[in-house]
Order: structure tokens, then C-alpha cells, then sequence
């Protein structure tokens, strides 16, 4: 190497090898040695390839330099850790040259420092591959976004805050059928048409974090269609222009819509064909009630016209099936309205013993006819006063003592009541009927309660009934919040029992404290009843009574003459005149008249059933000092054995001229007769004709006379000549219905009265007008109230409900 | 003994400089940083050449600057190069893209070179995704692909086997 070249070469930090055509080393620069490798000492005749290993390899191309055939070779930015802090780098050339002393070929190999301009490539470099890493990672992820956000099957659109579109996925455009070059750049309202999805400070969602949730619209698609969308959104804060954008997410309702709005129809069509259902039931019995009413009523006044036996039997007949037809639609009616959860229950003070004891009263009639005794039990210390539904307890205890009695035929039917519990404020009364009827078998027990299933259809030909009755009952004591149950042995009889709790009425118990005097009294009771035995028994006993009971005359007569008996006073005799073979009211009355006068006793009562009233004057006749028809009633009871004053009321009172047999009891017969008839004014008002016929027979039957219009108009122009006391009114008539008329009448006589506030003040001359209406609904009462009519009579009306309701007003009338 | 001189090719940041530490200094670092120029290694590895006869051969790894969009590789880098190891990082799929790329040039520059790809990272990927990835890229189409191999340099996952391989063929 020249001495020069080296010169130049030192201070450009670049070193150099003479290397021979074998690659070894000939010659170097004094600092070659920092650009070997690690460890490889750079000395004279050696390979040159151990200390610069990036020449293996390259042989044939350095030779091809080495030759001339090639003008260089060159490594650029090679790397040399010595250790492992910073690394050294150099670029390599190697060029042909000639030894001048032997003209011999060899290579220059020559060595740059280029660390520094490497290290700073590095650090380019790096910065550039972190930021490419950084672009990708982003651009990868934005990617996946992209993606969840087109495949997302939810449309999403994004708005800039004046709701201009900015993004959209592809169920954006499938949901509005616009092509993405369309909705782009396009107002929101291009698709959502509504207000309240666009910016305006006020809005919640304009509030970052705050989203709206699940809000439908109705959208217009591109090719008209409504479109029924429910969208969530928000507003978002962009990082890069520091603006609000919002997001929408909207999803595609329309067919859930349509499915709702099928739905919705079907539930509608239902309860319409419910509704209409329940109507066209009310209509029916309106329907039906008419002509019941004609035909009820005619019945009853064939009934007391002369007849022979054979066609009081027919009309009798008629009656009696008209009474089921009416009970029927009754039920059906009640069934209808239960099942519809239309039942309203009432709640009133009622008086539970004498609910129970009238039931049984009303019924009793119809057991006895059929041979077998009736009887209520009801413990002495019973709570009596109860709020609730009187009539609906009634219907029930109707039902069950009425089944009792059509399904026995010997026996007994009687009715108990227990308290079940008591609170402060409640009771739960027990009420259970047994009969000793055919009885059910178990399978037909279960059937019992649901409508339409009387237990076996041969009992409904031989009995008769729709069964119905216990299913409206079960209704009603659900309904009442108790329960009903049965149990039944066949051929031996069936006890029905229901549990109803009711309110405490706050009115006090009457004071049921018995007479003093009857403390001590000693009682004797001859019956073959043994519930009617027990009766006295329970009851007397409970005013401290002393009881001995018989049931047959012999054993009356062992009880007479026991040892010390003889000449001794009972106080009080009970016979019941009907003892098996032994005719009571004889016996009984041999037996007083073969007392020795001092043992007389004080009261001596025969027992009637209520369909034998002819022995009435039989036993009065045979010395009894009163009677008391079965069933029994605790007050009549009480009242007959303290009675002191005797002879009792007699039957005179019982038929009062042109009143028709009366079902009430002659025990409860008023003591005087009606009081004369106030002469009234009468205009009855009907369309029907055999209604008016009706009416106006009752009519004349009760004294009374009337004129007859058949509509509302003609009411206002007869009212124009006469002035009537009291109108009989039909609700539904032509041209001018009932409620109408009423309605004019009340304005017309509005200013002689000069208020016309209480519905049931009447004006000095203006008429009462006493609706009557076939529909037999609560709602219609409410309705003829609500047109100012005072009263209101349903039909088909019964005369001695007419002559009450007349006797009423005809009363208020005369006192002014 | 022989050395032979092989070369690691791919895009950057694919781990060719840590699958040579990972073969050589048997060791990893999460840290990424970019090589530049060029660093040569050495390892010796014993090989069956010929008649199950080991002889043992140094390898001159050389780990070259990844390929960017910006500057792809020296093709003076690769002359005298017997084989290479193609390097894609699975979780980027434009290196994988770029491998034929890499093949192409290397056999340009030495059409008798041999080839063994590495899909690289593969601890970062199921093992489902791997095997759809070693599906698609079977570079049926290159006779001098002798070898594919799913790496880890993290976990030295066939790592050993890709270099053991090579050498063997390239002797
Ligand atoms: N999880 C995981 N990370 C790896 C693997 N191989 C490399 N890396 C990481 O990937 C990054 C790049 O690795 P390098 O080995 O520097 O990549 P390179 O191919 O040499 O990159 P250039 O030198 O720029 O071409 C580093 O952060 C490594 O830690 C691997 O198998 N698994
Ligand atoms: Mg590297």
C-alpha cells in the first residue's frame, strides 16, 4: 500500500486488507482489526473469511472483482456487536489491484465507519415500522369495526349534530332500499320523519353518555312503505373536530308490529264476541221476560177466575213452568255475568239469622209438600249483624236447600250454622245443608260444580234443573272469598257445606237478652223430628229453660208419669201435630183434656207443617193455646212460649176480600186489614197489548183504575188534559221511549218546583212515574233512575209487588 | 469445517432477528427493535450428510433489514446465499401476501437456493386459524420451498427443526 494512500485514508476512519487470489491476507491497515469479528485476530497469510465472515459465500464474485471482470463488490451496513451495548457498522468494498513488485492480482478490500449514519437510519427506521405496526393495528381494527358494523343486521347511521348522514351499514340501506350514495351527505329525515330523533340541546340524548333506548318510529322507506323502526342512540364526542355526532341503531319492528296488531285484533274480535255474547244474553232475557211477564200474569189471573179441577190443573201447570222458565234465564243471566267477571257483589248490613230463616221459611212450603221436615239450626250465640251481600247469600242458601229438597223424598233438610271464626271485625260463618236424599257417588261429586254437567243425566229427567245452580253458587262463594264443598254417601244423603267470611256489621247486636222468667220453666217437646227436637232443645235451653223431649206419644206419656210426674206443671207443651201414624192435634188434645186442670200447662203450642194450614183451626179447636208453623224460628219460638196473653190470634185475618191466597205465613198476617185505597190517577204506559191487558187486570183486581197509552208521546199529550198521580211506565217504547218521557216530564214540571235536584222529591203536581221494565240488569234500574223516574218495578211484575209499590206512593201522595 | 452462509427474509417486524436469538442465544425479548444493514450469526449444527454420517456445519445467519413499503431488500445481501428462511408474522396477513414476493427475488438472485417458510407468532392465533393460514399457503408452486413451518420465537415453537432443517438440505 502506498504511504500516500494510507495518508489520505487514516483520517476518514476507512481501513483496508490486501487479500491474495487464495484469500489470504497480505497486508492491512493499522485499524482493521475493530471491524473483525469477535474474537478473529486480523493477521498476515490468513483467511480472510475468518475474521469477515460476510465473504463466505462470495468467493466466485470477489474472484471476478480480483479479475477484472467486475469493477467491485460492496456490503453495505454491517453490523458488529464486540459486546452487547452499541454496535459498530461499516459498508465493505473490495476492488482489483495490482502488486507492483510482482504485477501479482489481489483485492483491496476497504472498511467505512458508517456507525453514525446507521444509527440514525435505525432510529428512522424504527420510528417509521412502529408507526406502520400502529397504522395497521388501527387500520385492522377499524376493519374489524367496519365489519361488525356491516354485517351487524341492525341498521346504523351516524349524523353529524345537524343530522347530516355520515355512515351508514348495509342494513341501512337493505332496511330504507336507498343506495349509500343516496343516504350520504342526506338529511336524517330523509328517512326518520320525526323530530323528536333530531338534534336540539334539550334532547337527553344530546347529552354525551345519555342514550335513548327501544324508541318506535314509523320510517318511509324508499318506495313508500312505512316501516316500523325501533331505535336506540346517542350522541358521541368525536376526538378529531371536538363536534357531537349521533348514532342511531335501528331495528326493523314492522312484522313484530304486525304480529302485535294481529294480536291485538284477535283479542279485540274476542272480547267484542264476548261482549256481545253477554249482551245478546241480556237482550235474550229481556226478550224472554216480556212475554213471561204476559204470560205469568195471565196465568195468575185465570187462576182466580172460575175453573173447573181440570183446567186449574193445566193453568197450574203453566204457571209453575213459566216460574222455572223465568229461574232459568235468571241463572243463565247470573251464570253469563259470573263468567264474564262482570258480578258485582253488593255490601250491606243484613241480619244473618234472619236471612237464613226466611230462606228456609220460603222453602218450606215445598218440603213439606213432599213429606219431609225442614229446619234451620242456629247456635244461641250466633254474631247476627253482617255486612255483605244479603241477596247473593241468599241465592246460595236458596240453592242448596232447594237441591236438598228436590232430591229427597223421605227425611229431612236442614240447614246449620256455625261460626267458623270470629275476629274483631270478621266472621266466617259455616252454613251446611244436609239432606237425607239419594246421594252421589263420588265420581258424580266431583262433576257437581262445573256448568252443564248435572251429575247423571237419568237424575236431571227425574228431577229436573239445569244444574246450574251449584255452578253459579261456587261462583259466588269464590267470588265472596269462601268455599264450597260436598260430601255424599249414595242412598243415604249429601251434605253441602259453604265457608263465607263476612265484615262484622259496626250496628249492635240486638240485645238478645230472653226473658227472665222463662229461667226455670220446664218444657216438653213431643215430635218424631229429632232436628226439630233439637231445635227446641238448643234454644230453650239457651233462656234456661228445663227441656224433656218425646218422640213418639208413648214416650210422652212415659215422661208424663214418670215417678213424682204425675200432677206436676210443665209450663210449656210443644206437639208436633203431625207424629208419624198418630195424628198430633188429636192426641194432643186428649191428652190436655185428661189433665187435672193445676197441671195444665201454661202454653201448649201444636207444631204445623205449612202446607196443612186447615190445622189450624183444628188444633185451636182441640185446645192448643197457639201453633207455630215449621219451620221454626227462634223469635216466633221465644214468642210463643213467654206469650201470657191467650186465646193467640185467630185466621180471620187471613183473606182479605179479593186478595189472593197469600204465601205469606198467618202467623205474620197484618192484624188489621188493608187501609182503603187512596183513590190515584193512574196512566199506564205500554206498547204491548197483552202487557197492558195484564196490568190492567191487576190493576182493577187491586181497586185501582187506569188510563192506557202505548208510547211516550202519547204519555206528554194525555198529561196535557189530565193530570195523573202516578205513571206506569215501559222503558222501551216507539217513537218516545220511557226514559225519554220521563225526562220531559221532569222539565216540565221543573219550575213548580223550582228545583229539580232529588230524583225521589216530588214536585207538588207533577206525577210519579214508576218505571217498568222488562230487563231485569241492575244497570237498567240505575238507568231509569238516572232519567228521573221515582221508582222502579221489574217485570214480570207480581200484583202484591204492584200494591205495595202503589200503597207507597200512594201514601206519600196523600201526606203530601 | 464448512460454513454456509443462509439468509432471513421477510417484511419487518416479523421476528426474523428473534427467531435467530431464539435458535443461537436461546432467548426472547417483547421489545421490538428495527434491524438495519445487516447482522451476521453463527451457529454450528451438526448434520447427517450423506450415509448417517454427522458432520458438523457453521451457519452463517444472516439476519437482514425487513422489507418495507419504503425500502425492500438488497438483493446484494442474498448473493451466496444457499438457503433462506421466509418470515411472515401470522397476525398480519400483508406478510404473508409478501412471501412470494421474498421468494421470487431470492431466486433471482440464486435461482439454486432453497427455501423454508416460517409463519411466524404463531402463539398469537388458534390453532384453527393456524391451520387455515397453513392450508392456503402450501407453495405447491415453488419446488425450492422445501419446508413450512408454524414458529414461535416466543415459545421456540419448531424454531430448532426450521434451521436443523434447512441446513440439512442446503448440505
Ligand atoms: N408473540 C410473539 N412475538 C414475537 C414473535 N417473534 C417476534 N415477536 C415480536 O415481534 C416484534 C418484532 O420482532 P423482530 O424479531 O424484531 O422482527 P424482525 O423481523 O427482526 O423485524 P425487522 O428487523 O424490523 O425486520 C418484537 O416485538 C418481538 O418480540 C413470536 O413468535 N411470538
Ligand atoms: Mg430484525
Amino acid at each position: 500500500m502506498k504511504p500516500l494512500l494510507k495518508k489520505i485514508l487514516a483520517p476518514r476512519r476507512i481501513e483496508y486488507l490486501e487479500v491474495s487470489e487464495k484469500f489470504t491476507i497480505q497486508d492491512t491497515s493499522d485499524g482493521v482489526q475493530r471491524f473483525a469479528d469477535a474474537g478473529q485476530k486480523v493477521r498476515h497469510g490468513k483467511d480472510v473469511r475468518a475474521s469477515f465472515p460476510e465473504l463466505v459465500g462470495v468467493e466466485d464474485i470477489l474472484l471476478e472483482v480480483l479479475h477484472g471482470e467486475q469493477p467491485a463488490f460492496e456490503l453495505k451496513g454491517i453490523a458488529r456487536y464486540s459486546d452487547h451495548t452499541l454496535p459498530l457498522y461499516f459498508d465493505l468494498y473490495a476492488i482489483d489491484d495490482e502488486d507492483e513488485d510482482t504485477g501479482k492480482k489481489k483485492l483491496m478490500i476497504f472498511f467505512e465507519d458508517v456507525t453514525e449514519r446507521m444509527v440514525l437510519e435505525q432510529t428512522l427506521v424504527q420510528r417509521s415500522n412502529e408507526a406502520s405496526l400502529l397504522y395497521n393495528a388501527l387500520a385492522s381494527a377499524k376493519d374489524y369495526i367496519n365489519k361488525i358494523i356491516t354485517s351487524m343486521a341492525d341498521a346504523l347511521i351516524v349524523t353529524t349534530i345537524n343530522g347530516q348522514i355520515k355512515t351508514i351499514n348495509q342494513a341501512t340501506e337493505d332496511l330504507f332500499g336507498y343506495d349509500r350514495n343516496e343516504l350520504i351527505d342526506a338529511h336524517i329525515s330523509k328517512i326518520i320523519n320525526d323530530a323528536r330523533f333530531w338534534y336540539n340541546a334539550q334532547q337527553k340524548f344530546a347529552t354525551p353518555g345519555k342514550i335513548f333506548k327501544d324508541i318506535e318510529v314509523v320510517c318511509l322507506a324508499k318506495e313508500g312503505t312505512e316501516i316500523v323502526v325501533s331505535f336506540s342512540g346517542a350522541a358521541i364526542n368525536t376526538e378529531l373536530n371536538l363536534s357531537q355526532e349521533l348514532v342511531y341503531v335501528g331495528r326493523d319492528v314492522t312484522a313484530r308490529k304486525e304480529a302485535q296488531k294481529v294480536l291485538e285484533f284477535a283479542r279485540r274480535e274476542a272480547e267484542m264476541a264476548s261482549q256481545a255474547k253477554s249482551s245478546f244474553l241480556a237482550n235474550m232475557s229481556h226478550e224472554i221476560r216480556t212475554p213471561m211477564h204476559a204470560l205469568l200474569g195471565m196465568t195468575g189471573l185465570l187462576l182466580e177466575t172460575e175453573l173447573n179441577d181440570e183446567q186449574r190443573d193445566f193453568v197450574e201447570t203453566i204457571r209453575i213452568s213459566g216460574d222455572a222458565l223465568l229461574s232459568l234465564i235468571n241463572e243463565i243471566l247470573d251464570l253469563s255475568k259470573l263468567e264474564a267477571g262482570q258480578m258485582e257483589l253488593e255490601s250491606h248490613d243484613f241480619d244473618l239469622i234472619a236471612s237464613v230463616e226466611e230462606v228456609v221459611e220460603m222453602l218450606a212450603p215445598t218440603a213439606h209438600a213432599k213429606g219431609i221436615e225442614i229446619a234451620s239450626l242456629l247456635p244461641p250465640h250466633l254474631p247476627r249483624q253482617m255486612r255483605g251481600d244479603k241477596m247473593r247469600l241468599r241465592q246460595i242458601i236458596t240453592n242448596l236447600v232447594g237441591n236438598g229438597i228436590k232430591f229427597t223424598d223421605v227425611g229431612e233438610v236442614t240447614l246449620e250454622v256455625t261460626l267458623v271464626e270470629e275476629s274483631a271485625t270478621t266472621a266466617r260463618v259455616g252454613l251446611a245443608v244436609t239432606d237425607t236424599g239419594i246421594g252421589m257417588s263420588p265420581a258424580d261429586q266431583q262433576k257437581l260444580f262445573q256448568a252443564f254437567a248435572q251429575a247423571d243425566v237419568s237424575t236431571t229427567r227425574k228431577y229436573g234443573g239445569t244444574g246450574l245452580g251449584l255452578a253459579i253458587c261456587k261462583q259466588l262463594v269464590g267470588l265472596m272469598g269462601g268455599e264450597i264443598g260436598v260430601e255424599s254417601e249414595l242412598e243415604r244423603g249429601s251434605r253441602f257445606w259453604v265457608e263465607i267470611p263476612f265484615a262484622l256489621s259496626v250496628k249492635p247486636e240486638p240485645g238478645a237478652t230472653p226473658p227472665r222468667d222463662l229461667v226455670g220453666q220446664r218444657l216438653l217437646v213431643v215430635d218424631d223430628n229429632a232436628t226439630t227436637r233439637r231445635v227446641v232443645r238448643e234454644v230453650a235451653s239457651s233462656w234456661g229453660m228445663a227441656v224433656a223431649e218425646a218422640a213418639t206419644p208413648a214416650a210422652a206419656v212415659e215422661v208424663l208419669t214418670a215417678p213424682g210426674e204425675p200432677g206436676r206443671r210443665w209450663d210449656v207443651l210443644l206437639v208436633d201435630g203431625d207424629l208419624g201414624l198418630t195424628d198430633g192435634i188429636v192426641w194432643g188434645g186428649e191428652l190436655l183434656l185428661g189433665m187435672s186442670p193445676q197441671a195444665v200447662p201454661g202454653r201448649t203450642i201444636a207444631l204445623l207443617k205449612s202446607n196443612r194450614l186447615e190445622d189450624v183451626k183444628r188444633a185451636i179447636e182441640a185446645g192448643f193455646t197457639s201453633y207455630l208453623v215449621k219451620p221454626l224460628k227462634q223469635s216466633k219460638l221465644l214468642e210463643a212460649i213467654s206469650a201470657t196473653t191467650y186465646p193467640p190470634e185467630t185466621q180471620t185475618n187471613q183473606t182479605a176480600p179479593g186478595v189472593t191466597p197469600s204465601p205469606a205465613l198467618p202467623s205474620e198476617l197484618p192484624a188489621h186489614p188493608a187501609p182503603p185505597l187512596p183513590k190515584l190517577r193512574i196512566l199506564l204506559a205500554d206498547d204491548n197489548m197483552v202487557n197492558q191487558k195484564v196490568a190492567l187486570k191487576q190493576l182493577e183486581r187491586l181497586g185501582y183504575q187506569a188510563d192506557v197509552v202505548a208510547n211516550g208521546a202519547e204519555v206528554l199529550q194525555r198529561l196535557d188534559k189530565v193530570a195523573y198521580d202516578i205513571i206506569l211506565m215501559d222503558c222501551q217504547m216507539p217513537i218516545i221511549d220511557g226514559y225519554e218521557a220521563t225526562r220531559e216530564i221532569r222539565r216540565r214540571y221543573q219550575h213548580s218546583n223550582g228545583d229539580s235536584g232529588e230524583p225521589r222529591e216530588v214536585a207538588p203536581n207533577r206525577p210519579v212515574v214508576i218505571a217498568m221494565t222488562a230487563s231485569a240488569m241492575k244497570e237498567d234500574e240505575q238507568k231509569c233512575f238516572a232519567a228521573g223516574m221515582d221508582d222502579y218495578l221489574s217485570k214480570p211484575v207480581r200484583k202484591e209487588q204492584l200494591q205495595a209499590i202503589l200503597t207507597y206512593w200512594g201514601n206519600r201522595l196523600l201526606e203530601g | 469445517m464448512i460454513s454456509k452462509k443462509i439468509c432471513m427474509v421477510g417484511d419487518f417486524s416479523v421476528g426474523k432477528t428473534s427467531l435467530i436469538r431464539r435458535f443461537v442465544e436461546r432467548q426472547f425479548s417483547d421489545q421490538y427493535l428495527s434491524t438495519v444493514g445487516v447482522k451476521i450469526s453463527r451457529k454450528t449444527v451438526a448434520v447427517e450428510a450423506n450415509k448417517a454420517e454427522k458432520t458438523d456445519v457453521q451457519l452463517l445467519i444472516w439476519d437482514l433489514e425487513g422489507s418495507t413499503k419504503f425500502k425492500g431488500i438488497a438483493p446484494s445481501y442474498l448473493q451466496g446465499s444457499k438457503g433462506i428462511l421466509v418470515v411472515a408474522d401470522v397476525t398480519r396477513p400483508d406478510t404473508i401476501e409478501h412471501l412470494e414476493d421474498h421468494i421470487q427475488l431470492f431466486l433471482s438472485v440464486n435461482p439454486e437456493g432453497l427455501i423454508m417458510v416460517a409463519f411466524n407468532k404463531s402463539d398469537l392465533i388458534e390453532e384453527a386459524k393456524l391451520a387455515k393460514i397453513l392450508a392456503q399457503y402450501q407453495f405447491t408452486n415453488q419446488p425450492k420451498v422445501l419446508g413450512i413451518y408454524a414458529t414461535s420465537a416466543k415459545t421456540g415453537q419448531d424454531v430448532d427443526n426450521i434451521f436443523q432443517s434447512l441446513a440439512e438440505k442446503i448440505i
